[in-house]
């Protein structure tokens, strides 16, 4: 891991909690990702335990939440960092945010899994929703491998796939739609189907907003709400 | 409004950025509160020009947001507050994150109703 920029500071202790804050942000990164690996599982063939973990995992990720956001707090009363420092103090309390609401999607999905299992009809139609969970979870991937390497080069790749995602959540609704008109007795299941993929797509939004706090990290410019394509005209300039 | 405490410090300047943070989020608040309003307005009467208007609110919260972010951030930065003051301002950085949230979903509600617009039948 290149640690030039944090671990460059006279203090060796500060070096040591920001590397600290980092390792916590990642391991908190890497059990939300795990939570939608697991909940898209559970949802697909419908292992009732598999959805019970991710749930409990929950606690866990807003455990690390509380505990990370402390840690920035002290850090930024204590060492009343400036510049990069104060950047990336304020970014990891933005992205821990984003990947709690991320982790509550995930359970989100997980109760959908528990709602479906009683229902006996099985529906073949899995294939898309696999496609757009995989797609976000590449996106978050994306996002949390730039936090680990404090660099945001190809960010615009990621930030570009969370179109791909509205157009495939878009076609997903469609086709949920007729098969509701088509077959008005599986309108419940279809439903439930439907906020998973919604959760999914809204995953894909928060992985977006992490990317967007990381170019705020390095550029400390501010590029919310801007488009794709004013985002990528930024980039290059 | 005693628990901003804004009056307290040595200096005044320090003092008058914090009221003016206060002032923002305020009309902020206010701002989003309306776009709620309207937007459900908007949907229970089916009244396009006012889900418009609520399109067009949109981009001055997201712009109020990153305006208060700012000011947070240099205030930190510049005065490096500890205590009540830091707590305060990072508080206010995570309110004004929910209150963009709230007008966002405020917007997928007039979003839906020119949607409903459009697909009803002549």
């Amino acid at each position: 891991m290149d640690n030039s920029k944090i671990a460059h500071h006279i203090s060796e202790n500060f070096n040591k909690e920001l590397e600290d804050i980092r390792n916590k942000v990642l391991a908190m990164g890497g059990l939300v990702e795990e939570q939608i690996d697991l909940a898209v599982k559970a949802f697909i063939i419908s292992d009732m335990e598999l959805a019970e973990t991710v749930i409990k995992q929950d606690n866990e990720v807003d455990d690390f939440e509380m505990e990370i956001d402390a840690e920035c707090t002290q850090i930024l009363a204590l060492r009343q960092p400036a510049a990069f420092d104060l950047r990336l103090l304020l970014t990891v309390l933005r992205v821990i945010t984003e990947l709690e609401r991320i982790g509550d999607l995930a359970e989100r999905i997980a109760k959908m899994a528990i709602q479906l299992s009683g229902n006996e009809n099985k529906n073949d139609q899995y294939h898309e929703l696999k496609h757009i969970a995989g797609l976000v979870k590449e996106m978050l991937h994306g996002a949390l491998d730039s936090f680990a390497r404090m660099s945001i080069d190809g960010i615009t790749d990621i930030t570009g796939s969370d179109e791909q995602v509205d157009r495939e959540y878009a076609s997903i609704i469609r086709q949920l739609i007729t098969q509701m008109m088509e077959d008005p007795r599986n309108i419940t299941r279809t439903l439930d189907i439907l906020w998973t993929v919604r959760a999914l797509e809204r995953i894909g939004d928060h992985s977006r907003y992490i990317c967007e706090h990381l170019i705020y990290m390095v550029k400390g410019e501010d590029v919310r709400h801007l488009t794709q394509a004013e985002l990528e005209a930024k980039m290059k300039g | 409004m005693d628990s901003f405490n804004t009056s307290s410090h040595i200096s005044g300047q320090f003092d008058k950025e914090l009221e003016s943070i206060h002032t923002k989020i305020t009309a902020m608040g206010q701002l989003v509160e309306q776009q709620l309003s309207l937007a459900l307005q908007a949907f229970t009467t089916g009244d396009m020009n006012l889900a418009m208007q609520v399109l067009k609110q949109d981009d001055v919260v997201d712009e109020c947001e990153s305006i208060i972010d700012a000011e947070c951030v240099s205030t930190i930065a510049r005065r490096q507050p500890t205590g009540c003051d830091l707590s305060l301002l990072i508080s206010i950085i995570k309110v004004t994150n929910e209150l963009e949230s709230i007008a966002a979903k405020a917007e997928g509600i007039a979003d839906i109703t020119i949607q409903l617009n459009q697909e009803k039948p002549a």
